[in-house]
């Protein structure tokens, strides 16, 4: 039997809610774990969760034949490889709609891939009613409500509203914790590998040497403590997804 | 039932008949109506290379082929008989049927007679029509429009173009909408049924090495076509005849 894989869709119908940053997240805490995830950035006009891996993500056209075969072959395939997508807002509808009429989830299903849907939801009620639709039209994917909490509060409409309701109850949950905007734009540095933060170093490696040097103290703890509660939230929902325990990167130097 | 006889035919070639005939063998099968083809790409094939199961080879023009498709139509068990007439060879091949006396036995109600006619992008394919229609009586006569190769295909004078159905008002239209290129490609060069590449069948029966996208691709523009055809009533046609 093949051992099963995940596919994990970064999607959301709104721009600016995180995606980029949740793919990027997720990327570096596989990586973190020595595992080498496939990404694809479907933005051909802003590519920038390819920009933080040069080389490594594929950069998908949706619109075109040979983009969407780029994608959907290699997310359906049958290894052991971890598949992460970050699905523009622009595509939104068209990428499910080529799913479901290749019928991903039996190819996925045949080949061990688990596909989930990590939906970050706005903070208006449609974000919340379009989520709930996506939930039911796609029955057989593993969803994931994201709630980033870096968005603020939800409108006190989408509080009253029977999706948000819906999904208070709703498992597997997600939180993307907040980050301080001071801080945020300290990550946008494209050399960054976020799993570097939970890195603990040996007391003889010269500080200045270090991948993080450029921040002060303040801003390394303040990420650190942002980024281990961000992998430990992937870990979590990568374990309910693949119905085990999955580490964290790093916990092993911690632990000397 | 009585045997029916589908006839797949152009006068003129490159306009997708055999691509045609494919999926209504496919979509026989659907229906679970029992059927065999005549493949008059003679002597290379076509048909045959990707339904070599129930395909027979036949030159439509000797004797000998002629009774092994005629001759066979109640005995051969099938349901339905489809030929794949070879481009040029449609209207001396409904003269042949014509003087074996085919369609005397089709107005005696021997058998089931209907035609696919497949239209290309020209007068000329239009002017087909008219040479046509006189062997049609007591049969089902399809104006087959074909999509599949080129996007913007029958956009010539409109009038032109109803000018010539007005002589044809016992004429069906038929739309096969279009299939993506590469899609198209695909399926060729795997050499199997529009359904096993669906399935991700190689020709052995195995699992094949298809794209998932394009297998989407051709599983969504089968279903349409399968529409087309629901649309048209064809098996109710096949078995019961055009009804009148």
């Amino acid at each position: 039997m093949l051992a099963q894989s995940l596919a994990l869709i970064v999607a959301s119908p709104r721009p600016k809610v995180g995606k980029t940053l949740l793919a990027r997240l997720m990327t570096d805490y596989f990586r973190g774990l020595g595992q080498r995830p496939v990404i694809f950035d479907t933005d051909t006009y802003e590519p920038k969760l390819a920009s933080f891996f040069p080389g490594k993500a594929k950069v998908i056209d949706l619109d075109k034949v040979p983009g969407q075969m780029a994608l959907f072959d290699r997310l359906s395939l049958p290894s052991a490889e971890t598949r992460v997508v970050d699905l523009t807002h622009r595509h939104f509808e068209k990428f499910f709609e080529l799913m479901r009429a290749m019928d991903f989830a039996t190819e996925a299903k045949s080949h061990a891939v688990v596909p989930a849907i990590l939906y970050i939801a706005g903070r208006d009620p449609e974000t919340y009613e379009r989520g709930l639709r996506l939930m039911r039209e796609f029955p057989e994917y593993a969803f994931v409500l994201v709630e980033n909490l870096f968005l603020g509060e939800v409108e006190v409409t989408t509080r009253v509203g029977e999706a948000y309701q819906t999904f208070q109850d709703h498992e597997p949950h997600m939180v993307m914790p907040p980050l301080e905007p001071f801080f945020a734009g300290m990550i946008d540095n494209t050399t960054l590998s976020l799993a570097e933060f939970t890195r603990e170093r040996p007391a003889h490696v010269a500080t200045e040497r270090l991948p993080l040097a450029f921040l002060s103290l303040e801003a390394r703890d303040a990420v650190r403590g942002w980024v281990g509660t961000a992998f430990s939230e992937i870990a979590r929902i990568a374990g309910m997804l693949k119905g085990g325990r999955e580490p964290l990167p790093y916990a092993s130097d911690l632990a000397e | 039932m009585k045997p029916a006889v589908l006839i797949v035919g152009a006068d003129k070639g490159g306009v997708g008949k055999t691509t045609i005939t494919r999926t209504l063998l496919d979509y026989l099968v659907k229906n679970n109506t029992s059927a065999r083809a005549f493949d008059g790409e003679f002597p290379r094939g076509t048909l045959k290379r990707f339904h070599p199961g129930q395909t027979e080879i036949v030159n439509l023009v000797s004797t000998p082929d002629q009774m092994r498709m005629l001759d066979t139509l109640t005995t051969s068990g099938e349901k339905v008989s489809v030929i794949d007439i070879r481009a040029g060879l449609l209207s001396p091949t409904l003269n042949a049927l014509k003087d074996i006396g085919f369609f005397d036995a089709v107005r005696n109600d021997e058998y089931t007679f209907s035609l696919f006619h497949i239209l290309g992008p020209s007068v000329s394919s239009l002017e087909e029509i008219g040479e046509i229609l006189p062997f049609m009586k007591g049969g089902s006569y399809f104006a087959v429009k074909n999509f599949i190769n080129e996007a913007s295909f029958f956009d010539w004078d409109k009038n032109v173009y109803d000018n010539y159905f007005k002589q044809a008002k016992e004429a069906i239209e038929v739309n096969i909408p279009k299939l993506n290129e590469m899609a198209c490609e695909q399926v060729e060069l795997a050499g199997v049924p529009f359904s096993a590449f669906i399935k991700n069948r190689n020709p052995q029966g195995q699992a094949g090495n298809y794209s998932l996208v394009l297998r989407g691709y051709v599983k969504t523009w089968l279903g349409r076509v399968f529409d087309e055809f629901d649309r048209i009533g064809l098996i109710e046609r096949l078995i019961n005849g055009p009804g009148r």
